[in-house]
């Protein structure tokens, strides 16, 4: 897309990226917000920022954890958002009551998974899903492996309890 | 557990409407950085070229003619010596037909009341002169390690004097 290099080579292509890992992204956010429409606008959010930023990224081995971490980030600020936590969003008053979050895959496992604390649940879907060690867990959301573990093991405990034994 | 929800989340897709709505805000981005790194080269340059400018116009406005022309009074003793137009002394020099100059090797050889003007400023150079009484032209000035000695008829104008003086400085 453009000529301009990273010290590590070829600059970062954002459209490639976006088709490669524009699910991995939309997963997490969608995890962590609970919600499609903020979800959607922490997916943009991610690969503007990679637009801004992608010069920082040496070579593509370093893009996903850091696509990771910044969706992580992203979700955080939406999170601490005042507007958020005064206003109820728009779509739920454009569908008529029925807030935009019913429309998240309905399961079980991915429901107890909604109902666990913000940190514990994007610890929970790399370990899970994107099947990161819990040091690379570490590493990309700048915890220790001792929080990173604590973490997973109080979200086993609370999946354990809300599945009753299925875990 | 784990295999539950890893199925779950392999149905999960981004929605080809977002995908595209977000293709088309990351092509507006570039778009914008692309203008904001254009700007900056602008603008920098821009900088660089005032900062050039004003350079220019000091190195102008320092390198610039500056005429001080005073009344010069020679003593009695430096006139008898026969110094005043260069006429006699160990110097060598150019000939013109009003104004005459000549090289000496020694500063004492010039009449030192034209040291003591004003310098005045040609070609970025020292040059001291100075006008007698009665109209006649005076100037010295010290080039490679030779220290000369201009003198110019009473009917010589101004830019006459400069002028010569310009070309043998």
């Amino acid at each position: 897309m453009r000529e301009r290099k990273t010290k590590a080579g070829k600059l970062i292509d954002v459209e490639e990226a976006l088709r490669t890992y524009g699910d991995m992204v939309y997963r997490l956010a969608l995890v962590q917000m609970k919600n499609r429409s903020e979800a959607e606008d922490v997916f943009q959010e991610v690969f503007l920022r990679l637009v801004r930023y992608r010069e920082r990224i040496e070579g593509e081995q370093h893009l996903k954890p850091w696509l990771l971490r910044v969706t992580v980030n992203c979700c955080k600020k939406q999170f601490d958002n005042a507007y958020r936590k005064r206003t109820v969003p728009l779509d739920t008053e454009r569908s008529g009551g029925e807030s935009y979050e019913m429309k998240l895959p309905g399961s079980p496992v991915y429901d107890a998974v909604l109902e666990l604390p913000d940190d514990y649940r994007s610890v929970t879907h790399l370990f899970y899903y994107e099947q990161y060690s819990v040091r690379e867990i570490a590493d990309i959301l700048g915890l220790s492996e001792s929080a990173v573990k604590t973490r997973l093991s109080r979200a086993r405990g609370m999946l354990k309890n809300t599945l009753k034994g299925e875990v | 557990m784990q295999e539950q929800y890893r199925q779950i989340n392999d149905r999960i897709h981004v929605s080809e409407e977002l995908f595209q709505r977000t293709r088309e805000a990351v092509r507006k981005e570039e778009r914008r950085q692309k203008i904001r790194r254009l700007r900056t080269v602008w603008i920098s340059a821009a900088a660089a070229a005032c900062i050039c400018l004003a350079g220019l116009a000091v190195w102008e406005y320092t390198g610039r003619d500056q005429l001080h022309i005073e009344t010069v009074e020679f003593q009695q003793n430096e006139m008898s010596a026969g110094l005043i137009f260069g006429k006699a002394g160990a110097g060598s020099g150019s000939r013109d037909e009003a104004i005459e100059a000549r090289a000496f090797g020694v500063k004492e050889d010039v009449p030192s009341e034209l040291w003591e003007l004003e310098p005045s400023r040609l070609e970025r150079q020292e040059v001291h002169i100075g006008r007698s009484e009665n109209g006649g032209w005076y100037a010295c000035f010290e080039k490679d390690g030779k220290f000369w000695y201009v003198t110019g008829s009473e009917d010589v104008r101004q830019e006459e004097f400069t002028a010569y003086l310009k070309k043998i400085l």
